[in-house]
């Protein structure tokens, strides 16, 4: 029959695009494994609590670029988690019609800006206010990375968490308010744990996003590998392992231990960006965006 | 009896039509009020008027005035979270909330500061057992509300509209999706109710209209054209769209269900 060749033919090409897909990235990883194993052979643990990344000495500690890393993307989700839940709430349950459909498609719009760009603004807005504001002598350091990571997730997590809550049927809503919930009330005993899922996947994107971002980090992070002194002082230069990477990845290419602590580095990111990623995606689910009413109250 | 609720030529509006156009009625206090008329009349948005629920409509507003107990509903010092905890309101669907039976029964209260004198465990019992659900859900409260029948969803909307502890109840229509059996029930359970408490109920059965009603509502096109007592109006009708509903012959709306 002429619909079950259709199904069929829909069912093998999603079948092949997904071992394509999963193919690719069992290579990826197979790729990134193979060749850092020379620098887990050669520094076994102290690869990852090393604290020394010394070309010339051969010396490959990861620790302040695993440092780095969680820092910028800590910092980040300070930033973006409430601000980013937020404006959703208030695009997804209090503007209504024309000035939501224009705050939205602006959010989606921020959304899809490069990195790059980011990076340039960082640079010229964002490094200087930020060293006059902490009085730093130099204004590229580890908050500023974070700062702008933040600034970059935010409309990633708020587009989400607002189609999230957007999904949520209207009933609901009517349903909260009918039982003498005030609006408050009601967003945040009916919708948003209604929405978490979604919600928290959002958050996992975003931060997967932020964890892999690299140019505009590269940018304004000051390029040190060291961890900071005292530990939790982030207004100082600090190296994530996307800038290590963008730094280092042209001129180490095939260079022995060197290459090998740089694929290193990549297997890290890739793991854990592939996990948030995967999680999040899965957590987010049956979330999509629907088209009804906010406040549909007709059961 | 004292009067409940009095419109005074209220008109409610989506947009800029009018779905019901300057109403005059009275609701009175106690026993059980039908309001019934074919579809599309207005029915639920008349209904959804009397606790402010059309407001979280984008584009409803209203003209005229709705008192409530001798009080405009929309005057400023009135606060409508109150309004609304003393007049329930359950819709056509039950909605649940996702969460087990007891959550979804204590819902309303739980989340409110004021009235903890009983424990949200007493009032469910209390409410459950009120619209003849206990028997069957006393031994799973804490499993998923979700898995309940149609008509068990319908009485636990109810459940969780009475433990807010309104004095009036407003339903919509609460057996349109029920098969018969549940209906016969929740039709028992607003008997029961009207004993103690105000019901507006909306129906499409005239025959569910003439077991409960004391009083009703006919209300075709946006307009009331005729309300008063139940005995009255189904043995004389004097509006001749009310005589059509009633009788059958012609009917209004082919879509109607003849009455059996
Ligand atoms: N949210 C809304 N926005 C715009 N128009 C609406 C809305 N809700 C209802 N209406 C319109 O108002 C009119 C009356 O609707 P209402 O639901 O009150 O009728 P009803 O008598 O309850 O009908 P039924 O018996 O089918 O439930 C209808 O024409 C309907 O299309
Ligand atoms: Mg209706």
């Amino acid at each position: 029959m002429f619909h079950l060749n259709k199904d069929r033919a829909a069912g093998i090409v999603l079948g092949t695009s997904f071992l394509i897909t999963m193919a690719l990235a069992l290579f990826i990883l197979a790729f990134l494994l193979a060749e850092s194993l020379p620098v887990l052979r050669e520094e076994g643990l102290s690869f990852i609590t090393g604290q020394v990344w010394y070309v010339a000495g051969d010396i490959y500690g990861a620790l302040p670029m695993i440092y780095g890393t969680l820092a910028v993307t800590l910092l980040a989700l300070i930033i973006a988690l409430p601000l980013g839940i937020g404006s959703a709430v208030i695009t997804s349950e209090i503007l209504t019609g024309r000035t939501r459909h224009i705050v939205k498609s602006l959010m989606e719009m921020l959304a899809a800006i490069p990195g790059v760009v980011y990076g340039l603004i960082g640079i010229a807005l964002l490094t200087t206010s930020v060293r006059d504001l902490f009085g730093l002598m130099d204004g590229n350091t580890i908050f500023t990375a974070g700062l702008l990571l933040g600034i970059m997730i935010l409309p990633t997590i708020m587009t989400l968490s607002d189609d999230a809550m957007r999904s949520l049927p209207g009933e609901l809503r009517a349903q909260g308010r009918v039982l003498g919930l005030s609006h408050g009330q009601t967003i945040r005993r009916v919708v948003l744990p209604g929405s978490i899922k979604g919600i928290t996947g959002a958050v996992l994107l975003g931060v997967s996003r932020a964890m892999g971002e690299t140019i505009s980090v590269m940018l304004v992070i000051g390029s040190l590998d060291r961890l900071p002194t005292p530990i939790y002082n982030v207004f100082t230069s600090g190296q994530s392992i996307t800038s290590k990477l963008g730094r280092e990845g042209a001129e180490g290419l095939g260079l022995g231990l060197q290459w090998s602590a740089l694929a290193g580095l990549g297997l890290m990111l890739f793991i854990s960006v592939m996990a948030l990623t995967f999680t999040g995606n899965i957590i987010r689910g049956g979330v999509r965006p629907k088209k009804s009413k906010n406040h549909e109250v007709t059961g | 009896m004292s009067e409940l609720f009095r419109l005074t030529k209220t008109s409610l509006y989506f947009g800029n039509t009018p779905v019901i156009h300057e109403a005059n009625l009275t609701i009175k206090n106690g026993g059980i009020t039908c309001i019934i008329g074919p579809s599309g009349a207005g029915k639920s948005t008349l209904l959804r008027s009397l606790n402010r629920m059309n407001d979280l409509i984008a584009d409803f507003h209203h003209k005229g005035t709705i008192m409530y107990n001798n009080r405009d509903i929309y005057d400023k010092g009135l606060r409508l979270e109150g309004l609304r905890r003393e007049v329930g309101l359950v819709f056509q669907k039950p909605c649940l909330f996702p969460g087990s039976i007891h959550d979804n029964v204590i819902f309303g209260i739980r989340h409110i500061r004021e009235k903890k004198k009983e424990g949200f465990k007493v009032i469910a019992e209390r409410t459950l057992k009120a619209v003849g659900l206990w028997d069957e859900v006393h031994n799973r409260l804490d499993s998923p509300a979700i898995g309940l029948s149609e008509g068990q969803a319908q009485r636990l909307a109810i459940a969780r509209a009475l433990a807010v502890g309104p004095k009036t109840l407003l339903l919509d229509e609460p057996t349109s999706s029920l098969d018969h059996r549940s209906a016969r029930a929740i039709e028992t359970l607003v008997k029961e109710l009207g004993r103690t408490m105000t019901i507006v109920i909306v129906t499409h059965k005239l025959e569910q209209a003439k077991a409960l009603a004391d009083d009703v509502v006919f209300i075709c096109e946006g307009k009331i054209c005729e309300a008063g007592e139940a005995a009255n109006i189904f043995s004389h009708p004097e509006n001749i769209e009310t005589r059509c509903y009633i009788e059958g012959s012609p009917p209004l709306d082919p879509t109607l269900p003849y009455p059996e």
